[in-house]
């Protein structure tokens, strides 16, 4: 197995147990709480790395611009899902349809990274796609329930 | 009704003897000879704004426009940094998210604040090292177009645990998820 598969499947068992604990903590306190104290705890870990990782800050402005894009579009997105929730759109149709996002990374790696993709790995790729919207299926839950139901892309939700 | 046709009734109310009953007919004829037009400008013009999606599908193809572009800045920003300083910076990117949310009304309410709030903290610590671990991904060789596809199985493990942590059942639908994610992921695998 690839290395990169290996962090890949540990992302996935990591961003699984998520949807665990997020479902618990909107059972208890709103979304928007929960999304509050989501975020403060990635504080924590920045702290835990810039004490104990030696990091090498010469990197460029770049860089910079697109590690914050990288968060602001996470938490974007969080709010975009928030507001198809809110404006009527039923769990069971919505976190499906959100949980595709990688199609549209899939879209723009192509013709921007010039990433090629084999005919195998196009199969993996359609398969994953399928099985995520059909993982993401769940029954319909009351209008105004704090399903975010994987609101997380990866964090998010 | 034609400008020819005005004239014409104008002329003859003009020589009519009985000026208020020649303008009387010749308001009624206008009146009758235009409700083609005012029928025509009705339908011309905007009654109820159509909308041929509704909102919330907007939201949610914006939702995945965000996170699928997340993936590619990911894989570009990889590039030039290590996937802890992306972590650190990224954080950064969180803070409008945090005011945004602490705006809400909704936001402080809640049965149970400590509990409640335990567990999103502990979802904020478990995304953030998948985060990482993602970055690593992306580091280590791993193309965007298959790490994000692989770790967007993440309710994969998600469906998986519920049923002996939260006694919740699978759908059909879920199986059937199931069976092609371990498909995908072989075939990743061994790719």
């Amino acid at each position: 197995m690839p290395i990169w598969m290996s962090y890949a499947l540990l992302t996935l068992v990591l961003w699984g147990f998520t949807g665990l604990t997020q479902k618990l903590a909107t059972n208890y306190i709103s979304v928007e709480f929960s999304l509050i104290l989501f975020s403060a705890a990635f504080v924590p870990i920045a702290v835990v790395i810039l004490i104990f990782q030696p990091l090498d800050w010469k990197i460029p402005a770049m860089a910079w611009f697109l590690a914050i894009l990288g968060g602001a579009l996470n938490g974007l997105g969080v709010l975009t899902s928030m507001a198809a929730f809110h404006h009527g759109g039923k769990a069971s149709v919505v976190t499906p349809l959100i949980a595709l996002y990688p199609v549209v990374t899939v879209a723009l790696a192509v013709p921007f990274l010039h990433e090629k993709i084999s005919h195998r790995e196009l199969a993996g790729i359609i398969l994953a796609l399928v099985a995520t919207a059909a993982l993401s299926y769940g029954e319909e839950t009351p209008a105004g329930a704090p399903d975010t139901g994987g609101t997380t892309a990866p964090a998010n939700d | 009704m034609s400008s020819a046709s005005v004239w014409f009734f104008v002329v003859a109310v003009g020589a009519c003897p009985d000026k208020g009953r020649g303008r009387r007919l010749l308001l009624q004829y206008v009146a009758r000879a235009s409700r083609p037009c005012q029928v025509m400008a009705k339908l011309a013009m905007p009654q109820k704004r159509v909308h041929p999606m509704p909102k919330w599908l907007w939201y949610s193809i914006l939702t995945t426009l965000f996170w699928g572009a997340w993936g590619v800045v990911s894989k570009v920003s990889m590039n030039m940094m290590s996937p802890m300083v992306n972590q650190v910076v990224f954080t950064l990117g969180l803070i409008p998210l945090v005011f945004i949310m602490a705006r809400s009304k909704l936001a402080w309410a809640g049965r149970d604040r400590w509990r409640g709030g335990t567990f999103a903290f502990i979802t904020g610590i478990l995304s953030g090292i998948g985060n990482v671990t993602m970055f690593e991904a992306l580091s280590h060789g791993g193309k965007a177009s298959t790490v994000l596809p692989t770790t967007g199985l993440y309710p994969l493990f998600t469906v998986v645990a519920a049923i002996p942590l939260l006694r919740e059942k699978l759908n059909r639908v879920q199986v059937a998820g199931i069976g092609l994610a371990i498909i995908a992921i072989l075939l990743f695998t061994t790719g």
